[in-house]
Formats: C-alpha cells, structure tokens, sequence
C-alpha cells in the first residue's frame, strides 16, 4: 500500500494529462468583460452628463448675453443689474426730453449751454467710471446704489434748470 | 496547443515554491500585477500558465470533464475579479488552486451528492498494509481507479496525495474532522488497491 502512494508521488507530473478546452480562455474573458461593463459605461455616462452640462452651460450664458445686448452688462444675469438698466433707461429718457425743452432756452441763455453741458459732462465721466467698477465686480451693490444716485442728480439738475429758466 | 509548453517546467518551480512558502517573491509578479491592472494579455498568460494543472485539479474532484470546464472558468473568472486581494502571502499558484478547490466543493455541493464521510476508522485499523501483493502500477489504471470511487473519498485521496494538503488543511477545506479525512484516505487507498487488484487478475 505504501507503494501506491510512493508511485502517485513519483509519477506526479504525469497525472496532470488531461488538458482544458482550447476555447475555454474566450469563454473567461467575455465573463470578465461582463463583470466589468457596469463599470465602463459608469464612466461613459459621467462623460456623457458632463458634456451635456457644459453645453448647457455655454448656451445659457450665450443666449443671456444675446439677450442683454447692452455691452458691458452682456454676461450678467444678475437681477439687480437688470433693474439698474432700466433705472438708466428711465433716467434717460427723462433727462433727454428735458435737455430738448433746456435747448429751446439757450439762445436766451447762452451761458447756460456751456454750465449744463460741463456739469452732465462731469456726471458722464463717473458714471463711466462706475460702470467700470460695477464690470471689476467690485462692491457692487454700493456701486449700483451710486450709478443710480448719478442718474437721480442728473435728473434733478436739469428739472431745476428747467423750472429756472421759464421760456 | 503550444502555449502550453511552457508548462511542466512552472509545475516544478510551483511544487518546489509551495514547500518554501512566501519566502520568495512570486516568479510571475510582473503577470500578477499587469492583470491586476486588467491587462488582457497578461490575464492571459497568466492562465495558460495554470490552466492546465488546475484544470488537472478540477476533473479529479468534479470527476468529469463537462463539469471541471465549467467549475474552471467560475474560478479563473473569480480569481481575475479579487485578484487585488492577493498580497504575495502565498504563491499565486497556491492561492489560485485553494479558489479551484472551493469552486470545486461548491459546484459538488449545489449537485447535491453526499460527500458520505463518516468517521469510521475500525475499518482499517486491524489490517496490516504489509500483506498486500505488489502489483505493476500505472498512472491510467490510478486515474481509473480513482475514477470509480465514491465523491469523499475521491476528493480527501486527491487533495491528499495529487495537491499534496496534509490533513489538517483537507479537514478545513471539506469541512470535516481530521480523523474522517485520514480514514477516508486510508478507506480510498484500499479502494484503489481492491480494483487495481481485481482489474489484473481479470487481465491475467
């Protein structure tokens, strides 16, 4: 009996005769593939959500700045700056039909052509200023809140002038 | 077929690096580590390194060849998914052939045969080996033979003497007691002798 197990021993090598499928690796390797598929189109759906994000993105702020068309505010969205547009427009509007009836005086009042003119002037160049301030992004609620105070003196100048002069 | 030559050569080294467990660096780190990082073509090479000696592994303990294919690929495929788990402890071969084995066991146990290993060691106890005829041996007629035995003892009589487990090791693979995996052994011996025995005499 002990001669059984001195034979197994000694001849081991020839008790591995047998061979496997020649196929048998494709089978492995396509199970394989399987098991790592959910991994492979985790990163694929990230990429994919990614991509989708950023051109959410860009087409947002494209079409807002289409929208706002005004240079310098174009890629704002903020809806304090949009009430600040239209505080200007208001102003705007105002001061510009005020400065017709103020322009029917100056052949009355030569010198006044030259005061309003430098004083809305001096207005414009901080305004721009400002404007400036508010595109650096710097303090911009005290910046918005003194673009609109420009606005408001403009206003209230060229009223005083009007009401002044009576032609 | 030919890239399995390189075989019998690596079952040497395999044999002579289990004695010596964990005191060497695996010969085919450079293999384990490119697969680990997925690498297609050394996963491959990695199994055509072993393929055959677990597949040897395989059909001795399913004891057919439809059933080893299949219990095969479940432990390559299983070895490739956690093979970030193997820390160089023990030979890659080592390590690969404890999931050939417990593949093994699982497919025999959800085939639902009993293992029949019983403690019966009086069995043997008052036989002496020595009175045995000697007999010419042949590895065909042990395969055969070991063929024919039943499920337990096929599977302690392999791992025992093909996988070179002592028994202590096969009580914790089979889930047995170390007594019923050395009374199994010695009930599959005799087995194997019995119809070695009873196939020369039919040939003389």
């Amino acid at each position: 009996m002990k001669k059984l197990e001195d034979f197994v021993r000694e001849r081991r090598d020839e008790f591995d005769s047998k061979l496997p499928s020649v196929d048998l690796w494709e089978q492995i390797e396509s199970k394989l593939e399987k098991k790592h598929a959910p991994k492979f189109s985790f990163w694929k759906l990230s990429a994919a959500v990614a991509a989708v994000l950023i051109i959410a993105l860009v087409a947002t702020f494209y079409i807002e700045s289409q929208q706002s068309g005004i240079k310098g505010y174009g890629r704002v969205a903020d809806p304090e700056i949009v009430e600040l547009l239209e505080t200007e427009a208001f102003y705007a509007r105002k001061v510009s039909t005020h400065m017709k009836e103020i322009h029917k005086c100056y052949e009355i009042y030569p010198e006044l052509k030259f005061d309003i003119e430098s004083d809305l002037n001096e207005l414009d160049v901080m305004y721009r200023e400002l404007k400036n301030d508010l595109n650096d992004n710097i303090l911009n609620k005290e910046v918005i809140e003194a673009m609109i105070q420009n606005n408001r003196i403009r206003l209230e100048m060229v009223d005083r002038v009007l009401n002044q002069i009576n032609c | 077929m030919q890239y399995l030559q390189p075989f019998r050569f690596h079952t040497v080294i395999l044999n002579w690096n289990q004695n010596s467990l964990g005191t060497q660096k695996d010969i085919h780190e450079k293999l384990i580590e490119a697969s680990k990082r997925g690498d297609n073509r050394a996963r491959r090479q990695l199994y055509e390194l072993y393929a055959r000696a677990m597949f040897n592994i395989c059909h001795r303990m399913m004891n057919n060849r439809e059933d080893a294919e299949d219990v095969l690929q479940d432990a390559f495929v299983q070895a490739f998914t956690k093979l970030d788990s193997f820390r160089y402890e023990s030979t890659f071969g080592a390590w690969l052939k404890r999931i050939v084995i417990n593949t093994c066991i699982n497919a025999i146990n959800k085939r639902k045969v009993d293992l029949l290993l019983t403690d019966d060691m009086y069995y043997f106890s008052n036989r002496s080996e020595e009175e045995e005829p000697e007999l010419p041996l042949t590895v065909k007629d042990v395969e055969r033979a070991m063929e024919q035995l039943p499920e337990g003892g096929r599977l302690v009589f392999s791992l025992y003497l093909l996988e070179g487990y002592d028994h202590v090791e096969i009580a914790e693979i089979l889930g047995i007691t170390e007594s019923t995996s050395k009374s199994q052994f010695m009930r599959a011996k005799r087995k194997v002798y019995e119809i070695l025995k009873e196939k020369y005499y039919e040939e003389a």
